[in-house]
């Protein structure tokens, strides 16, 4: 089973560490995985967007149209992306920046408030955080401490002081899924 | 693995442990590669998407006591290679398609002397500055003799970040042990995605170069050139030139093979195009359709023998290239006539994807 991920948002709201962070949790969790960036031009200011594959069996084309997930982080990625969504696929978004969309009733469609909750506890920079452990609940695909250990493994030593909180809001987002 | 320990430019922190599997960028992994594998002299000009690869060098070099330079341009950097390769360093330059076109000069040279080095091309969109997403558009530039004169480089096509890594470290024994330029033909899609892979150690070993320029202290001269003016010298040349070549066709074609035996329609596609056609024959294969794919892995020397044996009149050749149609040259001159060679392909600016493979390919077998 490939299950095909596409993350969007704008540069600087932790869209590609989102994708590493579940391609490296999928890896812990010995699944065969790839990461596939936007870049180049794309990443100086604009908008960001990245491919996550998680599969059981060797994965072919990195590189995909129609994912079975889109995870949004504002308004202008949700409508670039959301009409590439499966039918019977799922699209998880910021509540808190996606705003007047056309919700397709072809896919399951989950909203939470992602920046204002990271914003009440640390700042809204860490939404990337709460948007990860939602997404663990969400999917379904294996459990919220692989992405708690996949944190710990690839945050660099100098960042290490924010493991405490980022595992806090990730937690939270799980639990908001969860509830 | 001492240097995997170490932070890497992503922000990543691997700690390599026997028989796990680390993720790194196609781009990191080839650089990583090349430094386990004792490439002590890298010089490079920025172009996406291989940036990764001297941003890299950057700051490892120095730690392993060799040399990175950011060369005044791409013509410079080759030239680098040139003059580190006759003082028998392992030497490596990298860029992508606009840039790899300035080297060709370099890389004529570099054939001319005998000299072992690897370039990597991760290619992008072309002709001209093109665009910077991925395309196979350069594969007659690579396999056919990009620059002048009767030369071959030995030209790997990894497919995934694992063979980066084994093909980077085999390029290096495989300059040394030929004595000829190694180009590892990638694509922007192998470069920039993010895979695990196993990062086995390096297994070979740096030989002798007693023809290289170290210093003529109490023996003959060394000399490396490209110019003969001498009678007959040049012809000489040419054919010691072309007998390593036949040994290469002997001894170093590679291909890997899928679901070939009883496949009525074979694929052959290299690099990233295996991998999205093989996402569709998978699919196929496993509704029952016969079809199969043939994946090169050495495009020069190319693994005609390999085709040779599987055509056949009962049985169809697609060529799946991201260019306008080079490669299928080579699938008609080693199937001569014995099976029909089809093309499917796209230019330089766009990507196949598996859906639009499996659409092809269900219609030409229903067909």
């Amino acid at each position: 089973m490939e299950n095909r991920i596409i993350i969007a948002g704008s540069g600087g709201q932790g869209v590609l560490f989102l994708g590493k962070l579940i391609a490296y949790a999928g890896m812990l969790n010995g699944m065969e995985v790839t990461f596939f960036p936007s870049y180049g031009a794309e990443m100086r200011g604009g908008t960001a967007n990245c491919t996550v594959i998680l599969s059981d069996a060797l994965i072919g084309s990195p590189v995909i149209n129609n994912p079975d997930i889109l995870i949004a982080l504002n308004t202008a990625s949700c409508g670039r992306f959301n009409s590439r969504i499966k039918i019977g696929g799922m699209l998880l978004y910021d509540s808190s920046l996606v705003h007047n969309i056309l919700l397709r009733p072809d896919i399951r469609n989950t909203g939470i408030p992602a920046s204002q909750t990271a914003a009440s506890m640390s700042g809204p920079r860490s939404a990337n955080m709460f948007i990860a452990g939602a997404f663990a609940a969400f999917a379904g695909l294996f459990s919220v401490d692989y992405i708690i250990n996949a944190l710990i493994e690839i945050t660099p030593e100098h960042r290490k002081d924010t493991i405490k909180m980022n595992t806090d809001i990730l937690k939270r987002g799980f639990d908001a899924i969860k509830d | 693995m001492e240097l995997l320990k170490k932070y890497d430019l992503l922000g990543y922190h691997f700690t390599a442990v026997k028989n796990k599997k680390i993720l790194m960028k196609g781009n990191e992994a080839i650089s990583a590669a090349a430094v386990e594998a004792g490439c002590r002299f890298y010089a490079g000009y920025p172009i996406t998407p291989q940036n990764e690869i001297p941003e890299y060098m950057s700051w490892r070099m120095p730690e392993v006591n060799g040399v990175f330079i950011q060369a005044e341009s791409e013509t410079a950097a080759i030239n680098m290679v040139y003059g580190a390769a006759a003082c028998g360093a392992r030497a490596m330059t990298s860029s992508s398609s606009p840039g790899i076109s300035l080297k060709q000069e370099g890389l004529s040279f570099l054939a001319g002397a005998e000299l072992p080095s690897v370039i990597v091309n991760m290619q992008r969109g072309g002709p001209g500055l093109g665009n910077i997403s991925a395309s196979q558009a350069d594969y007659f530039q690579s396999v056919k003799g990009g620059g002048h004169g009767d030369y071959k480089l030995l030209v790997y096509a990894p497919y995934n970040v694992q063979e980066l890594w084994d093909l980077t470290m085999l390029a290096f024994d495989k300059a040394d042990e030929y004595r000829i330029p190694v180009m590892i033909l990638g694509d922007a899609i192998i470069g920039q995605m993010m895979e695990p892979f196993n990062p086995t150690p390096y297994k070979g070993s740096i030989p002798e170069k007693p023809w290289a320029l170290t210093g003529c202290k109490d023996r003959e001269p060394n000399v490396i050139k490209t110019l003969f003016l001498g009678e007959g010298e040049l012809e000489q040349r040419n054919y010691m030139l072309q007998r390593k070549y036949e040994k290469l066709k002997e001894h170093e074609v590679r291909s890997d093979s899928f679901g070939t035996d009883d496949a009525e329609l074979i694929v052959v596609a290299f690099g990233i195009a295996a991998r999205i056609a093989f996402s569709a024959i998978k699919k196929l294969r496993s509704e029952g359709l016969k079809v199969g794919l043939l994946r090169p892995i050495t495009l020069f020397p190319f693994p005609e023998k390999q085709l040779q044996v599987l055509a056949g009149p009962d049985r169809r050749f697609l060529t799946i290239e991201l260019n306008a149609g080079q490669m299928v040259e080579d699938v008609k001159l080693a199937v001569n006539g014995k099976s029909e060679v089809l093309f499917y392909g796209k230019p330089g600016g766009s990507i196949i994807t598996p859906e639009e493979v499996q659409e092809k390919i269900t219609t030409l077998l229903s067909g």
